[in-house]
């Protein structure tokens, strides 16, 4: 037991950053990815014998997502939170503003990166987990696949379209500017 | 060759394509302007979210917290079991309260662990904590290592190695001092993705290091020692990753400890 506890420590626990960023970004509220961060360790912990894999992380954030889906589930009456690129007309905020003239270089960086998150924010829940495995936690396809439970040829297609949806909520936010991504 | 899917273009910018496929991308890259174009906006995309989506990361006092209601939840002691539960949590506990009453046993006839060396520990962890709560991660900031070494010299009570490994992936950040057992460590700070690692290294005064990685409420140790000065690398990214730091900044033949 101590020696179970001592691996996950070593090699479970160091992820826990990233199952929280995960589970923050599919939850969007700090309060719920907590909650099924704490779900998703202790599921962890009791199959941590069980064949896990090649990446310790890939397998954590896979619970995590699992965890998040049957939360979902068992909030099923409330509105999906999903507002698919094709399904939505207008975006559910209006876009943020960003001052060409101001002069704080470092103000318009902050500037530039809340309207990135907000867009990724606006994303379906589909596209905004293939590109927060991807980007932000450097997972290869394989691993993705591993965490979606999807086939590989599914995570490069539905990657591609993620991107494309981003470049579109990204130029909507920053006020359409053409140059906004060079 | 006919302009490729966005998929397959895609999969070549995130370098997932077989050598075979990437060379014909490339040759249709070098003669087609639109294709190219998509190329760079797809990595300038990359970049930026890289640069500037928010990664999500707990407090470091709100991350304790949260790793120790995990392990009440998880190894739950007979006492603080709660009344009612299901069959199969009553025997997780009850297995992990006789394991608890074996190690007390076990305790009793063992010698008690090296008090000096869990001190060390918990100074080395809460230091590291530290400079991630405030804002006094790096006194001074620099990649390069012929800034953060002098600097040393000056201001602590050892002048370690200092290296730059960004072509390893480890970039050099900067160096501060801390105190460590007493003395005046240099801490050369490293990043590695999104985690920070923290070198520790100071005058060695006998206090046995930690063996192999040493994990506590989430974050890792390497300990190692060299030329009369003990080092730690401390940090919350994986076990292996900081073996790997260490192997680099360990003279060669000279290996970091492991078990």
């Amino acid at each position: 037991m101590t020696d179970l506890r001592t691996r996950f420590e070593q090699e479970a626990l160091p992820h826990l950053d990233a199952a929280y960023n995960l589970a923050r970004w599919l939850t969007r509220s700090a309060a719920e990815a907590e909650d099924i961060v704490q779900d998703a360790l202790l599921l962890a912990f009791r199959n941590f014998d069980r064949q896990r894999g090649p990446s310790t992380k890939a397998w954590l954030l896979a619970i995590v997502r699992n965890c998040f889906l049957s939360q979902v589930r068992r909030s099923a009456p409330r509105a999906r939170l999903t507002d698919s690129i094709d399904a939505t007309g207008d975006a559910l905020t209006p876009p943020a503003l960003v001052s060409l003239a101001d002069p704080e270089r470092e103000a318009i960086a902050a500037e530039r990166a809340r309207s990135l998150d907000e867009a990724l924010g606006r994303l379906s829940e589909d596209y905004r987990e293939v590109l927060v495995l991807r980007e932000l936690e450097g997972l290869s396809y394989r691993e993705i696949a591993g965490v979606t439970a999807m086939p590989i040829g599914t995570v490069m297609s539905r990657l591609a379209r993620a991107r494309e949806s981003l470049r579109v909520h990204w130029l909507r936010a920053t006020g359409g500017s053409d140059d906004a991504l060079s | 060759m006919p302009c490729p899917e966005p998929t397959l273009l895609n999969a070549y910018v995130d370098g997932e394509l077989d050598a075979e496929s990437a060379l014909r991308i490339e040759g249709h890259l070098a003669s087609c302007g639109t294709c190219a174009a998509s190329l760079r906006e797809l990595a300038a995309e990359r970049a930026q979210i890289a640069a500037e989506a928010t990664y999500h990361r707990l407090a470091p006092e709100r991350r304790a917290e949260m790793v120790s209601h995990f392990w009440r939840a998880a190894e739950p002691s007979r006492r603080a079991r709660p009344a009612r539960t299901g069959a199969r949590q009553f025997w997780f506990g009850a297995a992990s309260g006789a394991l608890l009453t074996a190690l007390a046993a076990l305790a009793l006839t063992y010698p008690t662990p090296d008090t000096r060396s869990e001190a060390l520990v918990g100074d080395l962890i809460g230091a590291h904590v530290r400079s991630l709560l405030s804002e006094r991660l790096i006194d001074v900031a620099s990649s390069d290592r012929h800034t953060v070494k002098p600097w040393f010299a000056e201001h602590a009570d050892v002048s370690p190695p200092v290296a730059d490994l960004a072509d390893h992936n480890y970039p050099l950040v900067g160096g501060r001092v801390d105190y460590v057992d007493g003395r005046r460590a240099a801490v050369s700070v490293y990043r590695r993705g999104a985690h920070v690692i923290n070198v520790f290294a100071w005058p060695d005064s006998g206090v046995r290091l930690p063996r192999g990685i040493a994990s506590r409420s989430g974050y890792n140790l390497v300990c190692w020692q060299a030329s009369a000065i003990d080092f730690c690398a401390a940090s919350d990214a994986a076990g292996e990753e900081l073996l790997g730091l260490t192997r680099l900044l360990e003279p060669a033949g000279r290996q970091a400890p492991v078990e």
